[in-house]
């Protein structure tokens, strides 16, 4: 089928809608990838990298990581643990070179007390993760059914065949860091902001004089979008105010992995640059078990081999927008080392084709080919910003740590569009409105002659506004879990 | 005869414990693609007894032809551990 007649066919079959101008939104990287949907415990969701801009943090950089997408808090009575037969790491490039040269790898550990009530004299085991009050502290766990526990191993070059080292709990020289469990309700959990809050730990990073802070849990998910709407050959009108449309995922939860390292303990000491990604992996073998055995420790699975990464990370929408359908998957397994073999889908992107053809004689796709414009923006940072002295081109999202924190109440929700170069793409912030920001790039933001991108002014929006103001200035810097009962 | 089969078909593979891999499966005329065939009990036996490992590299099985068998208990040696 010729283009011209795809064209031609898709605009006719959407000349009913009444949108004059409508353009396009997304998701961030929730259930992306065909083979991702299938487990969703190691779904990457978000990735986030900045500058600390809680006061007294300027030294740090935080990393947020965000897993298992769409959590509905009153997902009981399992709710949304991470799987622990698993790798979830975020990766860090300190030369430009696309490959990793400091790991920080995170593995959890389910703890199953097998909690029992009287039953006219028989002590039974009983199905809910708790049976009664549950918190403030860490250490109260004496209600807790089941709960989780994670290590943090630091692994320099290779995060594979690398030098690892055990982080510790600064507070107790412990290698085992506790996590909350979900926001269950105020009947079981009080007050869970204090809980989850008694959950972020200090912690020593071998080789690291000073200390950093970690914390996993669930949080509400800090990213908006209209996402039905988007789907539905993006039934909506863009060309509205940006505040113009509800969040569709204002009302689900995410899991956090959050991390706060020393700018001189995350970079190499001669260049500021850094890149980071963040990766799950699991064994490539599963055996499920058809008659697990609690008592013999027979598990439901059974799961061994080398482990194999399914879901990859960095800067926000690749696997959604820039990446075919056939490799979505492959993109999910690669290394930013190898991305040479999506280079297609950069310097030939089909987003600003589609949104041509969804909206013809409004949209105009830029005429600039290879799209030099995002190699920059995807693959090598920009010059003067966020590009590295020595770089290899490759995906993932680069953060300039000379560049100074800006205060939560001054930060510009379009980044560096908006003059805010502490912003994305130099880092992401969750403040930050990657989708407004992806969108006019994409339509040619960064190409300044108008006949060649007719829309590079274009004030393009999805119609769901996010900023700063709408998070916590304080690590982890994303809001407080959705409850699943109560506190209505 | 049909354990002796499936016996036959895993020491057939490359994988190991199955002692040294004469067999023509295993060694591809010239100008022909490498093709392993290996039993999917086997492989995935294996994977688990022998290369989890955290440093190990991903087994490509893009280079296999992997055969299937409906024999039962075909898991039981990993299960059973």
């Amino acid at each position: 089928m010729s283009k011209l007649f795809t064209k031609t066919l898709l605009a006719s079959a959407l000349s009913s809608m009444a949108l004059a101008a409508a353009l396009p939104t997304f998701a961030s990287s929730h259930r992306e990838a065909p083979l991702i949907t299938e487990t969703p415990k190691v779904d990457g969701t978000d990735f986030y990298m900045f500058r600390s801009y809680e006061s007294g943090r300027a030294g740090y950089v935080t990393f947020l990581a965000n897993y298992l997408p769409l959590q509905d808090a009153y997902g009981g009575p399992n709710y949304f643990d991470l799987k622990d037969a698993a790798l979830y790491q975020i990766h860090v490039d300190q030369n430009g070179d696309g490959q990793e040269d400091l790991t920080y790898s995170f593995e959890f550990q389910t703890i199953v007390n097998d909690l029992t009530v009287p039953v006219n004299g028989t002590q039974v085991s009983v199905p809910l993760k708790n049976i009664g009050g549950i918190g403030p502290n860490a250490e109260d766990v004496g209600s807790v059914n089941v709960r989780q526990t994670f290590s943090v191993g630091v692994i320099t070059g290779d995060r594979r065949t690398g030098s690892a080292l055990a982080a510790t709990n600064t507070t107790d020289s412990s290698t085992t860091f506790a996590k909350p469990l979900d926001n269950i309700g105020n009947k079981s959990i009080a007050d869970y902001a204090t809980y989850a809050n008694n959950h972020i730990h200090p912690i020593t990073i071998p080789g690291c004089d000073t200390a950093g802070r970690v914390f996993v849990g669930q949080r509400q998910d800090g990213f908006a979008v209209n996402l039905g709407a988007v789907f539905d050959l993006v039934n909506l009108n863009p060309l509205a105010a940006p505040d113009s449309v509800a969040n569709t995922i204002a009302d689900k939860n995410v899991t956090t992995i959050a991390l706060e390292i020393p700018i001189a303990c995350v970079t190499n000491g001669s260049e500021s640059v850094i890149g980071a990604w963040t990766t799950a992996s699991m064994r490539q073998a599963r055996v499920i078990n058809p008659t697990p055995d609690f008592d013999m420790n027979k598990a439901s699975v059974v799961e061994g081999g080398p482990w194999v990464q399914v879901s990859r990370l960095g800067m926000p929408l690749v696997n959604e927008l820039v990446i075919g359908l056939k490799d979505k998957d492959l993109f999910n397994t690669s290394e930013p080392s190898d991305d040479g073999q999506f280079i297609d889908y950069v310097t030939n992107p089909t987003l600003p084709e589609l949104l041509e053809i969804l909206f013809a004689g409004v949209a105009v796709a830029p005429n600039l080919f290879p799209r030099t414009d995002l190699v920059t923006a995807f693959l090598t940072g920009v010059e003067g910003l966020n590009q590295p002295a020595n770089i290899e081109p490759s995906e993932m999202l680069r953060l300039n740590t000379s560049t100074p924190p800006v205060a939560q109440d001054a930060q510009e929700n379009l980044g560096v569009l908006a003059g805010d170069v502490a912003g994305f793409p130099n880092g992401r912030r969750p403040g930050d409105d990657v989708v407004d920001i992806t969108l006019r790039v994409a339509m040619g933001a960064l190409i300044a002659d108008a006949t060649v991108a007719p829309n590079n002014t274009a004030p393009l929006t999805d119609g769901v506004s996010v900023d700063a103001t709408q998070f916590p200035a304080a690590f982890p810097y994303l809001n407080t879990a959705l409850p699943g009962a109560g506190n209505e | 005869m049909k354990y002796a089969l499936i016996t036959l078909l895993l020491c057939t593979s490359l994988l190991s414990g199955c002692g040294s891999s004469d067999n023509d499966n295993d060694v591809p005329a010239a100008g022909e693609p490498t093709v392993t065939s290996t039993a999917f009990d086997a492989l995935v036996v294996d994977m688990i007894e022998n290369k989890t490992s955290d440093t190990a590299a991903p087994v490509d099985i893009n280079a296999l032809t992997i055969t299937f068998s409906e024999e039962e208990g075909q898991f039981d040696e990993v299960l059973d551990n």
